[in-house]
């Protein structure tokens, strides 16, 4: 027995350790794979002060279905969802309180759609500078990623064109 | 010499269908007024100061489209969606025939100290105009157009409701048609070039 516990003792440690390992990756890496945001951008302003708005691709492989609840950012003091609507040849904006995307959902918040509205930028950006994103989810989770500012091009002017035709998946606006 | 008149006869209706398509798509999306408005007389400025009324209308095509600076989506998208179909008809008229570019800023608050600013960041040749709440209504009643303030609780963002069409306004100073979103360049300067060309057919 004597000689048998320092093995035992050995096995246990790598086997803490073992689960530390999946652990980490399942909460960083693991779900990163899962959950992915893509194409982050936002187009530069005349204007530093005004607001601005920020567009990406969500995909969800994980096998829950995922609710953004909250959009923070260091670089500015609010972010906000909104989506273009027009109704009855009238253009409006609404906001947005949480947006729903379902198993294996792609979403795609681009120009006269889903996009950030963001608020209040702490300092200056210019193109190709990159500054973080983070998303929050109903189950506690976040996922950060760098959002770019690019010039709008005519890629943007054709999604847009697009954009009236897509479904941008369920969400809920501020009452 | 049948199977000639058999294509000619198949080509006439094909050409028929086509046109009538696009007599649908145009009841759609553009609106052509069949008796022309006249723009009332308004006094605004625009992004230099320069007094901006009918006289600034008269004399040139005019496409103008209601927006406020602090819209960082449809408005900029916009004013490049216009940019784009402006670019296109460059390639079909001289530069006189071309229509100006008019940004109406409808929240004169916060629009009218950054308006040269904003708009130069798209083109420089884009015309912006604001002015008193009383005469820019006089415009947009012009338009047959809509817009109000909508504030957003707890939000710091107010929204602006506005009619999305951009009013065509012809070198007489009248509304000749309203384009509906969402707008698609090429479609677009396929209907000002008619709609400019049948023009020239009148006068």
């Amino acid at each position: 027995m004597n000689k048998i516990r320092p093995w035992l003792f050995l096995l246990i440690h790598l086997l803490s350790g073992l689960m530390c390992a999946v652990s980490v990756t399942a909460e960083q890496g693991g779900f990163s794979e899962k959950f992915i945001v893509s194409n982050a951008r936002q187009p530069e302003t005349p204007l530093q002060t005004m607001p601005k708005a920020g567009y990406f691709t969500l995909q969800n492989h994980s096998r829950e279905t995922m609710i953004i609840t909250a959009i923070s950012s260091p670089a500015f003091e609010k972010v906000e969802l909104h989506k273009a609507l027009m109704v009855d040849g009238m253009a409006s904006m609404l906001l947005l309180d949480e947006l729903t995307i379902a198993v294996g959902e792609t979403i795609t918040l681009e120009p006269g759609g889903l996009h950030l509205m963001m608020f209040n930028v702490h300092r200056d950006y210019a193109v190709d500078d990159v500054y973080q994103m983070t998303l929050h989810f109903s189950n506690q989770t976040t996922r950060s990623f760098d959002m770019r500012v690019v010039t709008l091009s005519d890629k943007d002017l054709t999604q847009a064109d697009m954009a009236h035709h897509h479904n941008h998946g369920h969400h809920k606006h501020h009452e | 010499m049948r199977s000639l008149a058999r294509w000619v006869t198949l080509s006439v209706i094909v050409i028929a269908l086509g046109n009538t398509a696009l007599a649908y798509a145009s009841n759609e999306r553009y609106k052509t007024l069949k008796v022309p408005q006249a723009v009332p007389a308004f006094s605004l400025k625009d992004q230099a100061g320069n007094d901006f009324g009918l006289a600034q209308l008269h004399g040139q095509w005019s496409l103008v489209f209601i927006g406020f600076t602090s819209c960082p989506d449809v408005c900029p998208l916009t004013l490049m969606q216009l940019e784009a179909v402006r670019a296109d008809l460059g390639l079909r008229f001289t530069p006189e025939r071309i229509p100006q570019i008019i940004f109406l800023a409808v929240d004169p608050a916060r629009d009218k100290s950054v308006l040269g600013k904003y708009l130069a960041h798209f083109h420089p040749e884009n015309i912006g105009v604001t002015g008193e709440r009383e005469q820019i209504d006089i415009l947009v009643k012009g338009m047959d157009a809509f817009y109000r303030f909508n504030p957003k609780p707890g939000s710091d963002f107010y929204d602006v409701v506005h009619t999305a069409a951009i009013a065509v306004i012809d070198p007489q100073a009248q509304l000749v048609s309203k384009i509906s979103p969402p707008f698609k360049i090429h479609a677009m300067a396929e209907y000002l070039t008619q709609l400019i060309r049948q023009a020239k057919y009148h006068e």
